[in-house]
């Protein structure tokens, strides 16, 4: 269930338009001898260029236009770092309902030696990226002059967001490089009764200082660059930013302000959840003779999930010009009266199903674990959103996402799990948390019964069953296709582990079904699976882990690691060994892990004739919600899966009896 | 011509008129959606129905060309074929009509017009006049349903001059070319990947169709689309009786040469700047080969920056502007480059190439539309030598070399461009030429392994990797593109895809690129890399690293032929047994001959070590799908071998 956010457009274009930036000034400011003798990066070893400084000048004007003058000087120090500084592209125009003007473009090249190559006003491009109705992206566009290792380069430009304030701005304050100081220097409106403040994410204290002019400015120094890592956190989690807002100059109760945002927003959505006859009267019926609460509640999920279409659902059928013309559904009565409705009609009819039954049913607000991990410290409602349907069971309260199909019922997506949640109430809104998913609620079940050939091909009938997220996951992947773009994309899938399986008879299963797991099956053959020497069968009897490599692989970590949700993978595979051939020195992987947070479980047996080869995996991870891992510990991290990696690389040997040497 | 044009005025007028009435289609796309086709496998998203271009040339040399085209959706992936775009020129060009509709499986039209154009520029260039219309109906096709579109374009191009994709990937019903030229010009035409399609000409309208063309489905290692599709090239010129001055026919690849030189040697003359860098540059030069080399290396250094405005697609800036800013594109690096050697007396030629696939460009039709890159060529004493160098009849000895790609020293030439058909543009003595082509062994990876394994697996490895011409470049291009962290990061996956948990202790690249080499040394220690059985056995893999552990040729058929790169890798490894092991079973050595490339591994024991060496020379090859079996199985075997096992026992 999304709302419209009434800051969304002007977060969007702060997201749009964090490009190199920073403050304006009528004179280029003297370069020191330092800078020019600058080799290497202060901040960061083996930097390929650094921001020396990075200024913005943001005035929110009382003219009504929220200006931005921008100051950036870079110090280049190798080949990369030209390349990647060689060409600037300021983007404006009208875009989402805004409107953006560039001027006063300059730049210049300092070369090592201090000789300076200016930009000629001729050599500043002005084109228009993309033009369509209501749409027109356009972009300033010069490449720095003379520009080589060992060089500066500074340039310097005015951004006018016309008619726009700065209430809800984001700002950056790092870069691709690394930057040894960043200053923001901003002129708030002058509102009376508001006060403008900043939240800052990840970074130093910023108390803003008093200009001149009216500025306050905030200041930051040696900040390291951005990078990317594998399983990291959301970017707005791991990178410093600061948030600008206006509001009222007073001391921030923060369960006072929660309170009062948890009663505004009840009272200004109690239309949305009203119950008349007609929803009473589907509430009876569809609740028939269910006896206890959660049978009830049961019941009503399901009414929604099978009675309601449901528009935002990619398998739904409807077009997006029929989505189009759908009309707005204003209370739940309009909803059941339609019997279609988006994502979040649904999410408030089964609200007002549930209310009609007499159960206590609200929504709830809560943030986003993919966009930033938000505690409730943090007083602003900016970081929550409504996200799903809230019901009291005596004293708890649990969570429902009817509006989102592929949820089951008593789950909610991995990205509102394990979060306080913000339940509106007329009188005292609470905040609650909501359930993180056991391992064993996303489990992919893998079962695989096979024959070895003496040549070393492998073949037998495959089933793989998921659930929970990962049923989601590949739900969304799938519920697009057609049937025989669903089959290639697993051909291609299990390609990439084992490159020559052939693949036959592919049913694959509920793949728009809201509940059922999904499921894909086939007869599978791998020429060359197992290795044949003279007298041996090399055999990895890991059949689905096959060719898989390790999680980590880089030795070092900058960030935690993050996986989305705890899962299990249960898997049993079946090899009936080819004729004249017996187990030599076989020996099984060892297990390990703990049940606290994760846990690998491998067990080999033959049967009593000795013919077929029995393998049984159990691994899960992420038990109590451990799926957020400090850097710190990424070592003992990375040596876990390189041990399962290396357990599920485990060979059998088989001998041929015949042989005698 | 006259019934043409009367058919084509009706044409428009029908378009026209259908959509006067609203959403309703024009003739030929309601007549199109009636089409029957015939049953395509699954895996075949969309059919082609209609694809049709009239060019129509006036008198003084504008072009107006209407195309239409209808595509019937198959699957739910077939959507994205309901694109339509219109590309043009800002300074010569634009589309004064774009529309499109969708037939529905109901019936039911949904048509669009000017609100739904999407009207985009190159975003990878600081500017370009080239732009593209599209029209995206993607959301609203469903499978079934018919899109087509109708645009008109007008254009008053460089060259009378055309090329007709006869396909894309999808199968096409009927595709076709019709020329319109005035009174007294002609038209001719090459064509590529097809048997000749010769023109139905009338008067001086000329058609050239082709009907029920299958798919084109996507294989691995396949030649590039552009040799597959089947393609026409046409050219339309006035006779002598009527010529125009402004139209060049390009008859010869002299033509083409004289055309170019007169666009670019006035821009390669230096001025006191340039002649200053170039004696800067060359002062600690003792040979030609070491001064060309240091002109060379100063211009691949300039960074590579995209101006293209008007004539300036084809014609470089000035050298003595592209030294002051320090950026160009490749024929602004090669002109300059032309002007240094020029102030050092050294004389060159702009070279024409296309970069990509080297089987691209075709002598039998002359014509700069079929080069896309600008590459120099150095005349040189017979005092330098070196494998780019190549005998012109007229010019002499030319040193060849790629300014743009400053991975690839002087003496060598980025893969894609060996042995292609390139222009050399040297006025009157111009010509076209076939570039020159490196062996196998001049591009390969030569590894040195000494390594230790425990009684307990443990493995311990030095390594040395020494890399020549394009596989040096391989391994430049990803030092250089990576920082020293991320390009550590990279090292240590590309270990571990071969030895999980592997700690890598030392990387030690050294670019040795003025001698087209490439030095890495590793050092990495892996635990348990062999894995041992009831304390007994002992098994590893000796191909340590760069195992081959996927195939890219596994399917049972092949349509297309296969494209085969030329290089050699050789590996010796020479391995500590632990003590108290002796080897029980090694693998068979292999030695697999093909007619594209041999393959071959030994195993010794010699005393307490195993010598294991592996070594794949492949030659550069474009080999028939009839005989993909055997090239199929040489890679199998290849695999098979460099997973087989080492057995060790106790003692």
């Amino acid at each position: 269930m999304k709302f419209p956010r009434f800051m969304l457009p002007l977060f969007l274009l702060c997201v749009l338009f964090v490009f190199p930036g920073a403050a304006f000034a009528d004179e280029w400011r003297a370069v020191t001898p330092a800078d020019l003798a600058l080799k290497a990066s202060v901040v960061e070893k083996d930097a390929d260029a650094e921001t020396i400084f990075w200024e913005v000048r943001i005035d929110d004007n009382p003219e009504g236009d929220l200006i931005f003058s921008h100051y950036i000087r870079i110090k280049v120090f190798t080949e990369r770092g030209r390349e990647s500084h060689s060409k600037i592209d300021i983007p404006f125009g009208k875009i989402f309902n805004s409107n953006i003007k560039i001027q006063n473009i300059s730049a210049r090249t300092i070369k090592p030696d201090g000789s300076i190559i200016e930009l000629k006003r001729n050599d500043v491009f002005e084109r228009t990226l993309v033009k369509t109705s209501g749409l027109k992206v356009k972009a300033k566009s010069f490449a720095m002059p003379g520009i080589e290792a060992g060089c500066i380069v500074e340039y310097r430009w005015q951004e006018i967001r016309v008619g726009q304030s700065a209430n809800y701005v984001t700002l950056d304050l790092q870069r691709d490089t690394p930057v040894q100081r960043v200053k923001y220097l901003i002129k708030p409106y002058p509102f009376e009764g508001l006060q403008m403040r900043s939240i800052t994410f990840h970074g130093q204290d910023s108390t803003f200082v008093k200009e001149k002019d009216g500025f306050y400015s905030v200041t930051m120094t040696n900040l390291p660059a951005l990078h990317e890592e594998p399983r990291m956190p959301p970017e707005k989690q791991v990178k410093i930013w600061m948030l600008i807002y206006y509001a009222k100059d007073e001391k921030l109760d923060t369960d006072k302000y929660w309170a009062g945002v948890g009663k505004r927003f009840y009272d200004s959505t109690k239309s949305l959840l009203k119950v008349n006859d007609e929803v009473r009267q589907t509430a009876v019926a569809a609740i028939g003779d269910a006896k206890t609460d959660e049978e009830k509640i049961e019941r009503l999920f399901e009414f929604c999930r099978t009675k309601i279409k449901n528009a935002s659902d990619d398998a739904s059928g409807i077009s997006p010009e029929e989505r189009k013309k759908l009309k707005e559904n204003k209370t739940p009565g309009d909803t059941l009266k339609r019997g279609i409705g988006d994502a979040g009609d649904v999410d408030l009819l089964f609200a007002a199903l549930a209310t009609a039954a007499g159960f206590d049913a609200r929504i709830a607000m809560a943030p986003d674990r993919s966009q930033l991990f938000f505690g409730k410290g943090l007083a602003n409602a900016y970081f929550i959103d409504p996200s799903s349907i809230a019901i009291k069971f005596g004293d708890t309260w649990k969570f429902y996402n009817p509006g989102y199909n592929y949820i089951p019922s008593g789950m909610l997506r991995w990205q509102e799990e394990g979060l306080e949640a913000l339940i509106t109430d007329p009188k005292q809104p609470v905040w609650w948390k909501t359930p993180m998913s056991g391992p064993d609620k996303s489990r992919v079940k893998r079962r695989a019964k096979l024959k070895l050939a003496e040549d070393g091909t492998i073949e037998g009938d495959v089933e793989l069953e998921y659930t929970g997220h990962f049923a989601i996951e590949r739900k969304e992947e799938n519920d697009d296709d057609s049937t025989s773009q669903r089959e290639e994309s697993l051909k291609d899938e299990v390609k990439t582990l084992l490159s020559t399986a052939e693949l036959e008879n592919i049913r694959i299963e509920n793949v728009t079904d809201p509940v059922k797991p999904f499921i894909y099956t086939y007869h599978i053959r791998v020429p060359g699976y197992a290795q044949r020497t003279g007298k041996r069968l090399f055999l990895q009897p890991a059949f689905f882990q096959h060719g898989s490599r390790p999680l980590f692989s880089a030795s070092s970590r900058e960030y935690p690691v993050y996986f989305h949700y705890p899962w299990l993978e249960d898997d049993e595979v079946t090899i009936d060994l080819p004729a004249g051939f017996a187990l030599d020195n076989a020996d099984a992987p060892v297990p390990f892990g703990d049940s606290a947070v994760g846990e690998y479980r491998p067990s080999i047996g033959v049967t009593k004739d000795g013919r077929t080869l029995v393998y049984k995996r159990n691994f899960f991870f992420g038990v109590n919600g451990n799926i957020l891992f400090p850097a710190t510990v990424y070592p003992q991290l990375k040596r876990f899966f390189d041990v399962l990696n290396k357990s599920d690389n485990h060979t059998i040997t088989l001998r041929q009896a015949t042989t005698t040497d | 011509m006259a019934r043409f044009t009367a058919l084509l005025f009706l044409m428009l007028l029908s378009a026209s008129a259908a959509l006067a009435v609203g959403d309703d289609a024009p003739v030929w796309l309601r007549q199109a959606a009636t089409l029957s086709v015939p049953a395509f496998d699954k895996k075949v998203a969309s059919v082609v129905l209609v694809d049709d271009s009239t060019l129509t040339v006036s008198a003084d040399g504008q072009v107006i060309e209407v195309s239409t085209y209808a595509v019937r959706i198959l699957t739910r992936e077939g959507r994205s074929e309901a694109t339509a775009a219109v590309g043009y020129e800002t300074d010569t060009g634009k589309v004064k009509d774009f529309r499109a509709w969708l037939i529905r499986p109901s019936g039911q039209i949904k048509s669009y017009g000017k609100d739904e154009i999407i009207d985009s520029a190159d975003l990878n260039d600081v500017y370009d006049e080239s732009r593209v219309k599209k029209i995206v109906a993607t959301d609203e096709a469903e499978p079934g349903a018919v899109f087509g579109y109708q645009s008109t374009t007008e254009k008053r191009p460089f060259f009378y001059q055309s090329i007709w994709y006869f396909q894309a990937n999808a199968p096409v019903m009927s595709s076709r070319l019709t020329v319109v030229l005035p009174i007294g010009w002609q038209a001719n035409s090459v064509t590529f990947n097809h048997a000749d399609v010769p023109a139905a000409a009338t008067g001086t309208t000329y058609t050239w169709e082709l009907r029920d063309l299958g798919p084109l489905e996507w294989e691995p290692a396949s030649p590039s689309f552009s040799n597959l599709a089947p393609r026409l090239a046409v050219k339309y010129f006035p006779t002598e009786r009527a010529k125009n001055p402004g139209v060049k026919p390009f008859e010869t690849w002299r033509d083409v040469s004289v055309w170019y030189s007169s666009l670019s040697d006035s821009q390669a003359i230096p001025d006191e700047r340039i002649a200053a860098k170039a004696r800067e540059l060359t002062a600690n030069a003792n040979t030609e080969f070491e001064k060309v080399r240091a002109i060379a290396q100063y211009v691949q250094n300039i960074q590579y920056i995209s101006v293209q405005i008007g004539v300036g697609r084809w014609r470089p800036h000035a050298a003595s502007e592209v030294m002051a800013k320090s950026y160009g594109d490749c024929k602004d690096k090669a002109n300059l480059m032309r002007a240094l050697l020029r102030s050092l007396n050294i004389q060159s030629y702009p070279v024409l190439i296309f970069s990509g696939d080297s089987t691209y460009v075709n002598e039998t039709w002359v014509s700069p539309g079929q080069f896309n890159h600008c590459i120099i060529a150095v005349k040189v004493s017979d005092d330098t030598k070196g494998p780019t160098i190549i005998n012109h009849q007229a010019l002499g000895r030319l040193l060849i070399f790629d300014a743009t790609d400053d991975n690839t020293p002087l003496g060598d030439l980025p893969e894609d461009e060996q042995g292609s058909f390139a222009l050399i543009a040297a006025g009157e003595l111009g010509s076209l030429v076939r570039m020159p082509e490196s062996p196998p062994e001049s591009n390969s990876v030569d590894r040195q392994i000494e390594a230790t394994l425990s009684i307990s697996g443990d493995l311990n490895a030095i390594v040395r990797e020494r890399a020549t011409g394009q596989r040096a470049v391989d391994y430049r291009r990803e030092f250089r593109s990576l920082s020293r962290g991320n390009y550590v990061k990279r090292i240590e996956s590309r270990i571990s895809r071969g030895a999980t948990a592997a700690r890598v202790s030392k990387v030690e690249p050294i670019d040795r690129s003025s001698e087209g080499k490439f030095d890495l040394d590793l050092e990495f220690s892996a635990f348990a890399y062999g894995q041992l059985m009831q304390e007994r056995l002992l098994v590893f893999k000796p191909a340590l690293l760069a195992r081959l552990e996927s195939l890219l040729l596994t399917e049972g058929v092949r349509r297309h032929p296969i494209v085969l790169d030329a290089y050699v890798i050789s590996e010796k490894l020479h391995l500590k047994l632990p003590p108290g092991f002796v080897v029980d079973e090694l693998p068979d050595p292999i030695k697999v001959d093909g007619a594209f490339g041999s393959y071959q591994t030994t195993y010794e024991v010699k005393g307490d070590e195993l010598w294991f060496t592996r070594t794949l020379a492949q030659k550069s090859a474009t080999i028939p799908a009839a005989q993909y079996q055997p090239v199929r199985s040489f890679f199998e075997r290849i695999r098979a071998a460099e997973q087989s096992p080492v057995v060790l026992v106790k003692k």
